[in-house]
């Protein structure tokens, strides 16, 4: 009975979720595309994408930090966008919301991770300014990313996770 | 997490967060116990210390002011010395002409962080009056997710590492604050349990004979 309530406000609230996945996704092209950030070490300018600044640490001989930023910067935001493109789909009356539900707390928590290279580049950025002989500027990409990361954050964040069960069994369970 | 969107309509019944699913309330105050519909974790087996909360709030709050304003590292490259901080970074993405990436920094670094701890104090300060806490409560809970100097951290680890090859570097004080403030925040988080929380304001509900809105 509460179902038929807020079903008009849990539409505009999944329709806002999906504009913002989609949104999301768009900008995660160019993301991955355009470099993020420029080095420039004595004289040698060295334009990097996210693939390039992963490549960089694993050549470095540091294949420890190398799969944690593969895993924060390449992986997750494309698992986060498919994973929730995948429960919204399915929403209302979502066939497993058990398992839905936990697939959400998963990238719920995890998503926010992806802006690590985000604060890398920051930091970069602000130690290598005023270098004579080493410089890092931030170069377009990292706009990009870093708009697909809050994107996909605040989609997550409108999707109403109550109803995965409306219409299901829900009204059942409720007294 | 999400929240519902129906307001629980009689005080007695408990009403999950994440389904919407309305229960009895336990018989015992506190215990370990889920809810069975989506598996979302309603009481806590500890009492809220609110009084360790606030002092915990209260030092993050503190911590903060020295964690973005003081240089985090310094680095001597080829005999050209500098330093960054929280702020200075921020301002370099600005003059860099990156307003956007500048403003997510400021908003997850600079001000989510003091301005969450700030909702958890006057949160806590109130129950501990014996009031509401209100919609401090909520403004903590939103901002957790938005708050992100642990990620930072991770992020000036890698950062550093990627200079270290032809760079030498020394750690400044701002990055023993950040990382005493990051510690502070986990910890008051964790005594701030969502689900002890939810309880105690059921449980303040019904002495007080509410219809149960917020």
């Amino acid at each position: 009975m509460t179902a038929a309530v807020e079903s008009p406000k849990a539409d505009r609230r999944r329709s806002l979720a999906w504009a913002l996945l989609v949104a999301a996704a768009v900008w995660l092209v160019p993301a991955n595309l355009l470099p993020i950030m420029t080095l420039e070490t004595l004289g040698r300018e060295q334009a990097g994408t996210i693939a390039d600044g992963v490549l960089r640490l694993l050549q470095s001989g540091m294949p420890g930090l190398a799969l944690v930023v593969f895993t924060a910067s390449l992986l997750i935001p494309i698992l986060k966008i498919l994973v929730l493109a995948v429960i919204y789909w399915r929403t209302p009356a979502h066939p497993r919301p058990r398992g839905a539900i936990r697939a959400y707390r998963l990238v719920y928590w995890i998503g926010r991770w992806s802006m690590l290279d985000v604060f890398v580049v920051a930091l970069l950025a602000g130690l290598m300014r005023f270098g004579v002989l080493a410089r890092a500027v931030p170069e377009p990409g990292i706009t990009a990313f870093a708009l697909a990361v809050v994107l996909t954050m605040l989609s997550a964040h409108a999707f109403v996770t109550s109803q995965l069960w409306e219409s299901d069994h829900g009204s059942g369970a409720n007294p | 997490m999400s929240d519902s969107l129906s307001p629980p309509r009689a005080a007695p019944a408990l009403v999950c967060h994440d389904c919407a699913l309305r229960l009895a309330p336990p018989a015992a105050p506190r215990g370990h116990w889920f809810c069975p519909r989506c598996g979302a974790r309603l009481g806590s087996r500890h009492r809220l210390r609110t009084q360790a909360v606030l002092a915990l709030a209260a030092t993050a709050l503190v911590l903060w002011l020295p964690a973005v304003s003081l240089p985090l590292v310094y680095v001597d490259q080829f005999g050209v010395g500098g330093s960054v901080s929280i702020l200075s970074s921020v301002a370099a993405l600005f003059q860099e002409r990156h307003g956007l990436v500048a403003a997510v920094v400021f908003v997850t670094l600079v001000l989510m962080p003091p301005a969450q701890m700030l909702a958890l104090l006057v949160a806590m300060a109130r129950l501990r009056a014996g009031g509401r806490p209100g919609r401090w409560l909520g403004w903590y809970r939103q901002g957790r997710e938005w708050a992100m100097p642990e990620i930072f951290l991770l992020g000036a680890l890698i950062a550093t590492t990627e200079l270290g090859g032809n760079a030498s570097l020394r750690l400044g004080t701002g990055l023993f604050c950040l990382i005493a403030l990051v510690v502070t925040r986990w910890i008051a988080e964790g005594l701030a349990d969502p689900a002890a929380l939810d309880r105690l304001l059921e449980q303040r509900r019904r002495e007080a004979g509410d219809d149960g809105r917020r």
